[in-house]
């Protein structure tokens, strides 16, 4: 009876004890910061752009009573929102512009990797506020770029191609050390973008246009998002059908198969002219990059590491 | 190419088993936040109400109070925000929202057409006033009715969905408003005028059949009547 539960309790206590060691290896390993620093170089620009772009009317969006949407009316638009902070709703005028070319500089010395540390979570800062201050004019780029911006302050982003590596080098002769924090971030990285197109794509599941396979349609023919002529798709419906069907299985089974070693360079060609597409044709630039900068997180340190040896100075690596 | 590779990446932890704990401690609460935005963003059960309350602060703090559900369930119609200015001289200025020539570059040209969806969305759900008081004497009926025959638990909660319905829309039509107001106030600041008409439309997407036969992406007859409109007054600042 005894040796009977023994064996019946032995696979269980093997298979936790598995578990535990797989989330382990998941979460704890240290990793090679490259993608880290690649990733820093290219959402750091991105978040220089777009809040650069804020400067065209930036009284019209982040001024106090007289702005677009005033900070008193923020309350009412967005109910019970009294955690969405935003460094906005403590200055005045007169500090509208310094703090705005403050945080546009937090964003370049971050890019290129200066006082990363310090750089980094300011920048993720600075981008929460800016997201929470905008109310009714954000998107999926604010989105994105607010995770990217906080899991990259996590990590160590700086030690590669930065300005601080280069210093950092230079002084103490030191090689790149692996670090959990780099695994982490990245991990956290993959994880969000998995929940991401996990909702993106049960969402999609929900609408009878997807199911019809002429959704690509709806998305290509709308004039406010145009930015080039893809009418011609209207005489080669097929093909839109079959568009609509690759992107919704795409995105669909992306939280699952992005994972296998098999699966993954096709999940990643798929990211990349998926978001692309949309970028080029609905006129989203931006966000479709982002997104083609979040799955990055999902190349290998090593091959990153190889290709930069070819092409860099060694005193950034 | 595999980031999960072990060749990727030490396998020797660096971290004790006790920070290590900690940290996944830290993990799954965190990722606990990032998936009740996705998660409850279109559920109304009490199970996803509490899992709603519960998160809202860290949601909010760290901007993660989102769906994620872009393009679903169907890439829909654009909404466009018309205006028509009185001006003193008593000429009109027109213009909408987003305006492709005016906005640039295309980022800057998308806050404006994300405004325009959002008070669409908003007014989406204001409801014609008499059905919505004929809605509510339904359910106080109900209610009076479930009470006759002794239910009176049921007949709390249909009570508490009355009052909060009541609630909402009230809380709604004050955030238009507040929302009209302030867009009209800007744009009078803007042009100098005395008066602004604002009025939403809906562009609707043509068929396959529809450009086949002819028709530009850009026909203006595609656009609809307005679905709301309001007037806005200048403020006299003196």
């Amino acid at each position: 009876m005894t040796n009977k539960v023994l064996e019946d309790e032995q696979p269980s206590l093997t298979y936790a004890q598995q578990w535990l060691s797989s989330w382990n290896r998941f979460w704890f390993t240290r990793r090679d910061p490259a993608v880290l620093g690649v990733l820093r170089i290219l959402v750091g620009g991105m978040l220089l752009y777009t809040h650069l772009i804020w400067s065209f009317e930036l009284s019209t969006f982040f001024g106090g009573e007289e702005a677009l949407l005033p900070s008193s009316l923020r309350e009412t638009l967005v109910p019970n929102a009294s955690y969405r902070w935003s460094h906005f709703d403590w200055i005045g005028p007169a500090l509208l512009w310094p703090a705005h070319i403050a945080a546009l500089l937090v964003f370049a010395m971050f890019t290129v990797g200066v006082l990363t540390r310090i750089t980094g979570v300011f920048s993720a800062l600075l981008v929460i506020s800016y997201a929470n201050r905008a109310t009714g004019t954000q998107f999926g780029l604010d989105q994105i770029n607010c995770f990217l911006a906080v899991y990259l302050a996590l990590g160590p982003s700086g030690q590669f191609l930065s300005v601080d590596r280069w210093l950092h080098r230079k002084e103490q002769g030191r090689a790149v050390e692996k670090s959990t924090m780099a695994n982490l971030s990245i991990r956290l990285i993959q994880v969000h973008l998995c929940i991401v197109y996990l909702f993106a794509g049960m969402g999609k599941l929900l609408g009878d246009r997807w199911w019809n396979g002429d959704a690509i349609w709806g998305a290509v023919a709308n004039y406010e998002y145009q930015t080039i002529e893809l009418t011609w798709l209207s005489e080669w419906m097929w093909l839109v059908n079959l568009i609509t069907y690759g992107a919704l299985i795409w995105e669909v089974c992306y939280p699952f198969l992005i994972w296998p070693r098999l699966t993954r360079p096709l999940f990643l060609c798929m990211a990349i002219c998926v978001h692309l597409g949309i970028g080029i044709s609905m006129g989203m630039m931006t966000f479709g990059l982002i997104m083609v900068f979040a799955n990055l997180s999902f190349i290998s340190s090593d091959w990153i590491r190889g290709a930069s040896q070819k092409w860099l100075p060694a005193s950034l690596l | 190419m595999s980031s999960s590779d072990p060749s990727n990446s030490d396998n020797s932890f660096a971290w004790s088993a006790g920070w290590r704990t900690c940290a996944s401690v830290m993990i799954i609460a965190y990722l606990f936040v990032v998936l009740a935005g996705p998660a409850t963003s279109t559920i109304n059960s009490e199970v996803a109400e509490v899992y709603r309350r519960a998160t809202e602060p860290a949601r909010q703090a760290l901007y993660l109070d989102h769906g994620y559900r872009f393009f679903a369930p169907n890439p829909g119609p654009s909404h466009i925000l018309k205006y028509e200015i009185g001006m003193p001289d008593k000429t009109t200025v027109s213009g909408q929202i987003p305006d492709r020539d005016k906005f640039w570059p295309r980022v800057h040209y998308h806050r404006w057409f994300m405004l325009s969806e959002f008070l669409f969305n908003d007014s989406l759900g204001l409801r014609d006033p008499a059905q919505f008081e004929a809605e509510q004497q339904v359910l106080a009926e109900r209610a009076h009715e479930l009470r006759s025959h002794g239910k009176g638990a049921f007949a709390r909660k249909i009570e508490d969905s009355k009052r909060l319905a009541k609630q909402n829309i009230e809380n709604r039509r004050k955030r238009i408003k507040d929302l009209t107001d302030a867009i009209g106030q800007h744009l009078l600041r803007e042009h100098g005028g005395q008066w602004i008409k604002l009025s939403v439309h809906e562009r609707a997407i043509p068929t396959p059949g529809d450009i086949i036969l002819g028709e530009s992406l850009g026909n203006s007859e595609r656009i609809s009547p307005p679905l709301r409109i309001w007037t806005v007054e200048a403020i006299d600042d003196e």
